[in-house]
């Protein structure tokens, strides 16, 4: 077993007159009060209580770099120290034996990790060595042209070529399952840019998005690995090692959740709704709660129904880490704070929160499937809005509540007739709004597993970490309300219930978190407004409906449930066989110190990157 | 005082004297138990010491047994009686009042059928039932969760059994109020003086909903 003991210290190099020089040091203090223009550096966590390498002595010694690799598999020989990184090369051992580097470097050589070792001789670097695990081969669908029709498209579309070509070779390199990921965005983003419904302005945005995205997850990943002289970053703290295991640590939470919705993908249940005979008699806005047709089971496969095949891929979406954009999604790409890298123990910074931006990804599906995107559709969506029984099936009926589920949340009250144009105005102006409330649903139903607590207690106090939002506290108090309304639909005075519990948990928040910033403006603000609150949430109940039954899927929630009763089984900052069956359930149990702790931030890190269970 | 996080289980009774049980009452007719306290809001707190236990299988190596005692006298001859350990209807032995006592008829089924299929401000923690035509391969079944009724697995599996116990949780606080049985059997933790006003709740929503039956000349059962 191997474990984390010993604290922080601080590696740094030093370049200048062709000398490279190797330092460590125990406290941050004596490190930056060396720190010049050609420093760079990076935090080693020790294994065992080993002490800083003294790399300085005037005799011959090794550091050895290894990695990717999970640290629970590593043996540390004797003599030797072993350090874990946040690099991609993420363990790090401190040898002063020539006859145990050979051994170590040719036991590398045949490995399935990449390696890099400097001899050291009195503070300088005197050698370097490396080894891959793989090699880059040209792959043949990133080379192929990207014909676009524009000018203005081709330096944007060349960049994604060569930004896609580099970091494809580098997870060649390395032997990472990012490669199959990278080729999928590949195919898809083409497909999408080929498209000939697409506006220019829309395909320069995406390729634009994805040109940043690509150059994030390639310098983010690969920053820090050999050579490692030549591949600084520009995150100051992580300069020399650079950030690879965090952002693996990403990506297999990214790829977990997108595994749950490849085998049961969102498009797919609801176009099965066509199979289905529509509802006759009520609309499916006018049926109540407790009606007998919401017991169904709408998106679960019948006995001898197929699943339907998708065309193609899914959009992969790679997350990486931003200073900027904090927890941020678009449709092509997904952001964590820097912060998490350090604080991922604690609720503020926790990874999980990244489940409300995939949250966002799904109910892009969604929506971009069930409402119209062309006159046509429109059109076709109208009729059956003005003549329910021109529904020829479930689905018709479906695109019909959610689109006038949609309506309903503007001001022009649920009871005007409007006209057609006024109708589609109305979807427009209200989707951003829609858009978050049910990823809020999505996110509460899924990833929380309706764990009413868990779920305020990660968005408020998430939120708290983000200055200036004061202005938003209205808006996110009536998200979480038609959150936590789906899980009171079907009660006897629901939308009250779910208000008094709102209410009840944020005051306990308010105790457990007495600095966060907005759970006092949110409870006053409920409080205050209690009547129309609870206006808004009837408003919106049709949403929380059609949330509730028609982007539920049981068989894609045991997916993502899947091993969570185990992950509290594991022992903080230990590396033993026992692997992290859940990456999810994983966050929720150990994201919950009050206070970031490095060390504990990185055996989060490494266990989801290293670790998870295949 | 009664320490937090206290369990308790009883049974609810009616006197066939129609007499109100008083805790005075038990407390003369049984040496060794004493009021501690009078809540006012209707329950007594009361102990038991003794050199003897009460239970029937407890090993007799301590100087001294004290059990916790909570009485809440109802309408009329109605009462609920809980202790800290499974040993109320003992007392009741002890005071020689058992067979002046019968307990009362819930209608779990149909209880665990409405709050499943019109759910209000309880949900269900728990569910004990047993299972019918399976012979002796399957006889019983207990199912958890934090909102049972929510369940559409859940609901499907009611047509199969016969629920015989339902532990309630408050919605809103999400907080165990009390397990219930069809022979009235109660079982609740003491948290804070809020546990037994939960309590109270929970039981007059029983009897309001008539799940609670005493006789079947008389419906209104209101604890209070």
């Amino acid at each position: 077993m191997l474990k984390l003991a010993g604290g922080t210290h601080f590696l740094v190099l030093r370049t200048g007159g062709g000398r490279r020089v190797v330092d460590c040091f125990r406290r941050f203090d004596e490190a930056v009060a060396k720190h010049d223009g050609s420093s760079r550096i990076s935090p080693i966590f020790a294994v065992s209580n080993a002490p800083p390498p003294t790399c300085s002595e005037d005799t011959l010694s090794y550091l050895l770099f290894v990695g990717p690799k999970y640290p629970g598999d590593v043996e540390v020989p004797d003599k030797v120290d072993c350090f874990l990184s946040l690099g991609l090369l993420n363990i790090l051992f401190y040898i002063r034996s020539q006859e145990i580097a050979d051994t170590f470097r040719a036991s590398l050589s045949t490995g399935e990790t990449g390696w890099e070792c400097w001899t050291i001789r009195g503070g300088v670097i005197d050698d370097i060595q490396c080894g891959f695990p793989g090699r880059s081969t040209l792959r043949d669908e990133i080379s192929a042209p990207l014909v676009v029709d524009r000018k203005s498209l081709v330096p944007t579309a060349r960049e994604f070529q060569t930004a896609l070509a580099s970091a494809v070779g580098k997870a060649q390199l390395y032997k990472q399952p990012t490669e199959q990921r990278l080729l999928n965005y590949n195919t898809v983003l083409r497909n999408f840019l080929m498209n000939g419904s697409v506006r220019d302005v829309e395909r320069q945005q995406s390729l634009a998005i994805a040109n940043v995205s690509i150059a994030r997850l390639n310098w983010q990943t690969y920053g820090g690995t050999s050579q490692i002289l030549e591949t600084s970053i520009p995150l100051a703290m992580h300069s020399l090692l650079g950030i690879g295991t965090p952002v693996l640590a990403l990506q297999a939470l990214t790829s977990f959740v997108e595994r749950a919705f490849e085998l049961f993908p969102t498009r797919s249940w609801l176009s099965r709704l066509k199979n289905r005979p529509a509802r006759r008699g009520t609309s499916l806005i006018g049926t109540p709660a407790t009606d007998g047709f919401w017991t169904q089971d709408f998106l679960s496969l019948a006995p001898g129904e197929v699943q339907e095949q998708l065309e193609g891929p899914n959009l992969p979406l790679f997350a990486t880490f931003s200073g900027r954009d904090g927890f941020r999604s678009t449709s092509i790409s997904l952001s964590a704070p820097n912060e998490s890298i350090t604080g991922c123990n604690t609720p503020s910074w926790t990874l999980q929160t990244l489940t409300h931006e995939m949250s966002h990804t799904q109910i892009r599906i969604a929506l971009g499937f069930l409402l119209p995107s062309s006159q046509q559709e429109q059109d076709s969506l109208w009729s059956t809005i003005r003549d329910s029984e021109a529904a020829t099936n479930l689905l018709d009926q479906v695109r019909v509540f959610l689109a006038e589920a949609i309506r309903n949340l503007g001001a022009q009250g649920i009871h005007e007739a409007l006209t057609r144009d006024q109708f589609f105005v109305a979807l427009k102006e209200n989707l951003h709004e829609a858009h978050e409330i049910l990823a809020h649903v999505f996110d509460l139903m899924y990833f929380y597993q309706g764990d009413e607590k868990a779920y305020l207690r990660a968005v408020w106090v998430s939120w708290a970490s983000i200055p200036h939002i004061e202005d938003r506290v209205k808006n996110y108090v009536v998200r979480v309300l038609c959150a936590l309304y789906a899980n009171s639909l079907r009660r006897d005075d629901g939308a009250e219930l779910t208000l008094q519990t709102v209410e009840t948990t944020l005051l306990e928040l308010d105790q457990e978190f007495p600095e966060s910033l907005y759970i006092p403006e949110a409870l006053a603000e409920l409080q205050g407004n209690r009547k129309a609150y609870l206006d808004k949430l009837r408003l919106r109940s049709p949403l929380v409906k059609f949330a509730r039954h028609f982007l539920w899927s049981k068989d894609a929630a045991k997916i993502l449930s899947k091993g969570a009763d185990l992950a509290q089984s594991l022992t903080s900052g230990a590396f033993t066989e026992e692997r992290v069956k859940n990456p999810l359930a994983f966050l929720g149990a150990w994201s919950r110190d009050k206070v970031p702790e490095p060390i504990r931030s990185i055996w989060i890190l490494q266990q989801l990157a290293l670790g998870v269970e295949h | 005082m009664l320490s937090p996080r206290m369990p308790f289980t009883g049974n609810l009774y009616l006197r066939k004297d129609a007499l109100e049980q008083r805790a005075a009452d038990l407390c003369s007719r049984v040496k060794g138990l004493q009021v501690i306290s009078d809540g006012g809001e209707g329950w007594t707190h009361l102990t038991f010491t003794s050199r003897m236990p009460l239970e029937k299988d407890i090993r007799r190596d301590l100087p001294e047994y004290q059990y916790d005692f909570l009485l809440r006298p109802g309408r009329g001859s109605r009462f609920l009686l809980v202790a800290n350990h499974d040993v109320a209807a003992t007392l009741l032995d002890r005071a020689a009042i058992a067979s002046q006592v019968y307990r009362p008829e819930i209608d779990v089924g149909r209880l665990v059928a409405e709050l499943a299929s019109k759910p209000g401000k309880y949900s269900m923690g728990a569910v004990f039932a047993r299972i019918e035509g399976q012979g002796q391969a399957l006889r019983s079944s207990s199912l958890y969760g934090g909102d049972l009724g929510e369940s559409e697995l859940f609901r499907r599996l009611l047509t199969e059994i016969m629920p015989f116990r339902v532990t309630l949780r408050d919605v809103v606080k999400r907080t165990e109020v009390f397990s219930i049985a069809s022979r009235g059997e109660v079982a609740f933790t003491y948290s804070s003086a809020q546990s037994l006003h939960d309590v109270d709740s929970g039981l007059r929503f029983l009897s309001e909903r008539e799940y609670l039956s005493w006789d079947s000349e008389e419906k209104d059962v209101d604890l209070r």
